[in-house]
């Protein structure tokens, strides 16, 4: 992180939820009320010292109820961000609805939509006090009020990786979803209408990483990876076109190809580019010296709630 | 007279040239952003095998 800062002039850092607890089960376990309280605290403390710049809200994170996230999120250095989650008696907004950041000579809008779909019913008591209004209509509301202020549109969202496509299909102006709740590693991002859609697996596993190239206004990327397929196709064409070996009649061919290929990467000259990795976060990683300590105080506290059960 | 300044004249704009650089057909630098990102911690404290 200190050396992405230090290299990178344009560098946002988000999360699209489900940070603060584990799995909801129902009922929560009492013996874990107390443990849960404090790791969410531990983590906002480490998100805080990592330095993010937005966190999406996911169903999750409503474990321990609306008022312990309300409570929780005023303590961050960053907001989190819901666009469609309501009080249900006020019917006001609950949590900051958007945000528009700058970052190397851009302004970048980002909002965040949870689905009502991962709820239990209205017996669930994660959605107690909550009204969820349709993500498709946020999110149309969404890039009205952001795309004449911004040059970039994100959504943190928590649909889950099908809702992500379907919503890409349907509302156009969203330049990158960071998808979450399925948890799905997606090492190629899919693209659909020029909306990337992206996703990494869960518990922390991997983090990832998109940098996008602007060479031009117009906020359409795509991937480098196919300039590079392109490019090594065409050395291989090359090859085949050179060889001796090669039969003449198939040259014809190998030469139309090559037209196509070289046709298709004139095509992508000018455009945006993007690339992408999912990047392992592993024991040998360098630990944030402070929040090293924040985890040993909390495991010495709560020596058995530091692990899912499959490591017991 | 009239050649040292024709020759004073084409150095200083051998000068300019070199300081603001030849034309480039290159694809200029892109303004760059990156994004990193995370989903689904689920409150993990301890690194996960990957």
């Amino acid at each position: 992180m200190k050396d992405l800062r230090e290299s990178q002039k344009g560098l946002l850092v988000l999360d699209s939820g489900d940070l603060l607890f584990k799995r909801f089960s129902n009922p929560m376990p009492e013996n874990e009320l107390k443990g849960m309280n404090e790791k969410a605290h531990l983590i906002i403390e480490s998100f805080n010292l990592v330095g993010y710049d937005a966190i999406g809200i996911g169903d999750d994170d409503l474990n321990l109820g609306k008022e312990f996230l309300l409570e929780i999120s005023k303590k961050v250095n960053f907001p989190f961000l819901s666009s469609n989650l309501l009080d249900e008696a006020s019917g006001k907004i609950l949590f900051q609805s958007s945000l528009i950041k700058k970052s190397n000579g851009l302004r970048i809008g980002i909002f965040s939509l949870l689905s009502p779909d991962f709820f239990m019913g209205p017996s669930d008591p994660r959605r107690m006090g909550l009204n969820i209004r349709s993500p498709i209509e946020t999110a149309q509301a969404m890039v009205r009020e952001l795309k004449p202020k911004t040059d970039l549109i994100i959504l943190l969202s928590h649909l889950g990786y099908v809702k992500d496509i379907e919503l890409a299909q349907t509302v156009q102006g969203i330049n990158t979803i960071v998808g979450g709740h399925t948890g799905i590693n997606l090492i190629y991002p899919v693209v659909i209408k020029n909306t990337i859609i992206l996703q990494t697996a869960s518990r922390g596993m991997y983090g990832g990483r998109l940098d996008l190239f602007f060479y031009n206004n117009e906020p359409i990327f795509y991937n480098s990876a196919t300039k590079i397929s392109l490019e090594n196709n065409l050395t291989s064409i090359n090859q085949r076109l050179n060889s001796k070996e090669t039969p003449e009649v198939e040259k014809v061919q190998w030469q139309k190809a090559k037209e196509d290929t070289e046709r298709t990467l004139k095509q992508l000259q000018g455009k945006n580019e993007f690339t992408n990795h999912l990047i392992p976060l592993q024991e040998q990683m360098k630990e944030h010296p402070e929040i090293k300590k924040l985890v040993e105080a909390y495991k010495a506290q709560f020596p058995a709630a530091g692990t899912f059960p499959s490591q017991k | 007279m009239k050649k040292i300044w024709f020759f004073v004249s084409i150095f200083g704009m051998g000068i300019l040239l070199i300081i603001t650089g030849l034309p480039s057909y290159a694809q200029k630098s892109p303004k760059t952003l990156t994004l990193l990102y995370s989903n689904n911690i689920n409150g993990e404290i301890d690194p996960c095998p990957t």
